[in-house]
């Protein structure tokens, strides 16, 4: 059997998941909102509410127990148990809370006194043309850039004021910044997993999962500088998973990655956060934002337009229909006659 | 074919004419400079007094054995190449021996083989008419033979480490020539001014001579001396020598035509070099360095640096009359200054790949400590064995230990120095992966403050076990070189603690400002 074959049956089995794990989810989201509508004191069924989401939890550990390969899911029933039952008596907890993030460069304001709040098992989609501050915004709430002014709290620690705490939560893969390209891919987890604080054998075992889960196969064992774009995006994803982080803040994570590579890549996401983790990623392919995440943010020139859930932001229309009209579109082809009178 | 390959190398040559003024200028200094390093050698070898045929051909024959060998090693292990890898054309399918002729050929068609030429053809002058034929036809296979290990040290370095590419540049062959021929005429002036060549250049030249390395180059210096029958004898070796070569060239490309490139893998499920460190931030950051300076071509460009120092700095005192006795013990702690020296910008070198230590709060000792891991330990064996060579030399056994000392306070010293300065002032430099001698444009204030910066301060750090050093020497005295061998070693222990305690300080408070700093560059 030939790699291709090998990546293209993966691919088939991943989008067979993903579509059940949309259901599933969708479910979920429906169960927690009840839940949510539970503690507000609007609905009159507690019990129903109750069967729903314990329901849906259900499914979702039967799935990632049927599934021995991935490891985010299966490695974390313990935690994902108690968040849920966390959250179905109390109203749906935030992992991430940014209150006004400002950054200026210069004259310029990257980032404009942004406020974000995103619950805990969200797939967030962090939306924005070119320049918008998308990056800016996701390296402050990493650790990688320090704000002008504004606080991110992640899990209830302070990004600036309590750190170490706070880059435990993260799993980050951030967009354009290079690896230490001269170890091997394998090499490169031992680095990740050691300065995560996991041991040796511990490390060994998950790469190894997280090299079959992402089709790494045999270049694991290859440098990385020698990896093509879509590979170092995959090995970049094991290197934020490996140490099984409540957040995964990703930075363009499907930029030039192929897409039988994206299948994959959206199945494994799902499936950590139906294991009860968080995505925050941002991207500016609409439809893939709309197809997979169930909350979106859109910015435009460092500024928040419109936050919430899919269904909320979109407003009846497609996400990209409401992002053209949010920032503002120009018709730009206007004005250029001459485009329209071929010259010979 | 031939012709095709030899037109293909003269329009490599001149897309680098064609590239603009600055390069063009830039290419032609180059080659006038090797040239003239060239010139100069010949010049210096016709300084001999005439008639003392026997010093002058010595020393021919030792420049022969180390243009052979540098062509050789240069080759192989630094990958200077005329820009025709023979990896190149394996997809064609051209049968060996055209290509092998062809690539030999194309590959005379360099700065250095002419300068080579220069050399050989203008001693015919020097050797006299009754050895003109053995001297012209000795001329022709030097001139040959260096171009052919030329190209078999090329396919030995293509067929052993396709992974690693070849550095082709024009300054780092420039300077090597440069270095070597302004060392060989400052030797040659210096004996001459004394007469005949030292006993041991004759016999050394005399044995060399008689290698397949340096035969074509002695052939002269025999027919010279009126032993014609030893002219033809080396002659004979010269030729065999030559035809082993193409052989071995033809077998070589043979090889590399029909071998896919296979990666030097780590076993499957290993992670190398990490296997045997300590699971740990300082292990790993050490493991990481390592393969670096093994891996990387700027770190092994940079280790260039760590020989030129003394080799700059010997000659000229040496001219300044500082005796023999002095002169051997400098070069192990000036090269343990360079080395010291080196990882001054180390965090910059890492580029943005050094978000991972900003976004997983590794902590600033550890940090700091494993980069210093491969550095410290090419030190340590540059401190001993340089000491134990330089003490051998010196003929007081003694001095071992005062050249010791003093390497390792330099080494100290300039560790602890770059672990502040790596974090303090992070400058702009090449990116990984980016052709190491393509310095940025700009590189500001920030630069020179930490590039001399670091390097004087090393210097004044190592006062103390400097006054020790010189004591050891004027004095004589037993007990001085031990002193010396005390306070270096507390010195380097004293620096390399502050260093890693201060950087790493600095480090954990500052990380995200040390990344955007090294992200502006």
């Amino acid at each position: 059997m030939t790699a291709f074959d090998t990546a293209a049956e993966t691919a088939l089995a991943e989008s067979e998941l993903s579509d059940g794990d949309q259901a599933i989810r969708a479910e979920e989201v429906s169960a927690d909102d009840l839940a949510t509508d539970l503690v507000a004191g609007e609905s009159e069924t507690p019990a129903e509410a109750q069967a729903a989401q314990d329901a849906a939890a259900a499914a979702v550990e039967a799935k990632a127990a049927a599934r021995p390969g991935r490891k985010p899911a299966a490695k974390r029933p313990a935690r994902s148990r108690k968040g849920r039952a966390a959250r179905s008596t109390t109203v749906r907890e935030t992992v991430v809370e940014v209150h006004g993030l400002t950054k200026r460069f210069g004259d310029v304001t990257a980032v404009d006194n942004i406020d974000l709040i995103v619950p805990v098992g969200s797939f967030f989609g962090l939306v924005g043309p070119n320049g918008a501050g998308k990056t800016t915004t996701m390296s402050m709430l990493t650790g990688l850039l320090r704000p002008d002014e504004g606080h991110v709290i992640v899990h209830e620690h302070d990004v600036w004021e309590d750190a170490d705490a706070a880059k435990r939560e993260m799993g980050i893969l951030p967009d354009r910044l290079r690896l230490f390209d001269r170890l091997t891919g394998r090499q490169l987890l031992h680095y990740n997993g050691v300065l995560r604080g996991l041991d040796r054998s511990r490390i060994r075992e998950r790469s190894n999962e997280l090299i079959a889960a992402l089709g790494l196969g045999e270049a694991a064992d290859r440098i990385v500088a020698d990896y093509s774009a879509g590979m170092t995006k995959k090995i970049s994803l094991a290197c934020a998973l490996l140490h099984a982080p409540r957040l995964l803040v990703l930075d363009e994570p499907f930029e030039a990655v192929d897409p039988v590579s994206t299948v994959q890549l959206i199945g494994i996401l799902k499936q950590y956060v139906a294991g009860g983790g968080t995505v925050i990623l941002s991207s500016h392919t609409m439809d893939l934002v709309q197809r997979e995440c169930d909350r979106v943010a859109v910015i435009v020139e460092g500024k928040v337009l419109a936050s919430g859930t899919m269904d909320e932001v979109r407003a009846g229309k497609t996400l990209e229909q409401r992002f053209v009209e949010l920032a503002g579109s120009v018709d730009a082809a206007e004005g250029m006659s001459w485009l329209h009178s071929f010259s010979d | 074919m031939v012709a095709q390959l030899l037109r293909l190398r003269l329009s490599q040559l001149l897309v680098g004419a064609r590239q603009g003024a600055r390069d063009r200028g830039q290419m032609l200094g180059l080659a006038a400079f090797v040239l003239a390093s060239a010139v100069l050698l010949l010049l210096s070898l016709y300084a001999v007094p005439r008639g003392d045929i026997p010093s002058v051909g010595a020393w021919y024959v030792l420049i022969g054995g180390a243009v052979v060998l540098g062509a050789l090693l240069g080759t192989v292990f630094l990958g200077l190449h005329a820009g025709l890898d023979p990896r190149a054309f394996s997809l064609i399918g051209i049968a060996s021996w055209p290509l092998s002729l062809g690539l030999t050929v194309a590959g005379a068609a360099t700065v250095p083989t002419l300068a080579v030429a220069i050399l050989v053809f203008g001693m015919l002058g020097i050797w006299g008419g009754s050895a003109a034929l053995v001297a012209v036809f000795a001329a022709v296979l030097s001139v040959l033979t260096v171009v052919l290990v030329a190209r078999v040290g090329t396919s030995l370095s293509s067929l052993l480490r396709p992974d690693s590419p070849a550095i082709r540049s024009g300054l780092l062959t420039a300077a090597i020539v440069g270095v070597l021929a302004a060392l060989g005429t400052v030797v040659l002036l210096r004996s001459f001014g004394r007469g005949v060549a030292p006993e041991e250049v004759l016999e050394a030249a005399g044995l060399v001579g008689w290698t397949p390395l340096a035969a074509a180059w002695a052939a002269p210096v025999a027919a010279a001396d009126d032993d014609l029958a030893g002219a033809w004898l080396r002659i004979l070796i010269a030729v065999v020598t030559l035809a082993g070569l193409a052989w071995l060239h033809e077998r070589l490309l043979n090889r590399i035509n029909h071998t896919p490139i296979r990666r030097i893998g780590a076993r499957v499920d290993s992670v190398g070099v990490f296997e045997s460190l300590p699971a740990s931030g300082f292990g790993v950051v050490a493991g990481r360095s390592l393969i670096n300076w093994v891996r990387d071509e700027r770190y092994r460009v940079a280790l260039l640096a760590v020989p030129v120092l003394p080799l700059l700095a010997l000659p000229i005192l040496a001219l300044a009359g500082v005796p023999w006795s002095v002169l051997v013990l400098l070069p192990a702690p000036l090269m343990c200054l360079m080395i010291g020296w080196l990882p001054h910008n180390d965090v910059a070198h890492d580029y943005s790949a050094f978000w991972v230590h900003v976004a997983t709060s590794i902590s600033g000792r550890a940090d700091r400590a494993g980069r210093l891991v491969p550095p410290l330990l090419l030190g340590v064996l540059v401190a001993v064995f340089g000491s134990l060579v330089a003490g051998v030399l010196s003929g007081n056994l003694l001095h071992v230990f005062t050249s010791i000392g003093l390497s390792l306070a330099a080494l100290g010293a300039g560790l602890g120095l770059s672990s502040i300065v790596s974090v303090l002032w992070p400058y702009a430099t090449v990116h990984p992966g980016e052709d190491p001698f393509h310095q940025p444009q700009f590189r500001g204030r920030a630069a020179v403050l930490a590039q001399a910066g670091t390097m004087a301060a090393a210097v004044a750090l190592t006062a103390p076990t400097q006054v020790f050093f010189f004591q050891s020497i004027l004095t004589e005295v037993w007990f001085w070189p031990l002193v010396t061998l005390g306070v270096g070693a507390l010195t380097a222990c004293i620096a390399i603690w502050a260093g890693i305690e201060l950087g790493g300080r600095h480090f954990e408070q500052r990380r995200t400002e040390v990344f955007s700093a090294v992200l502006r560059g």
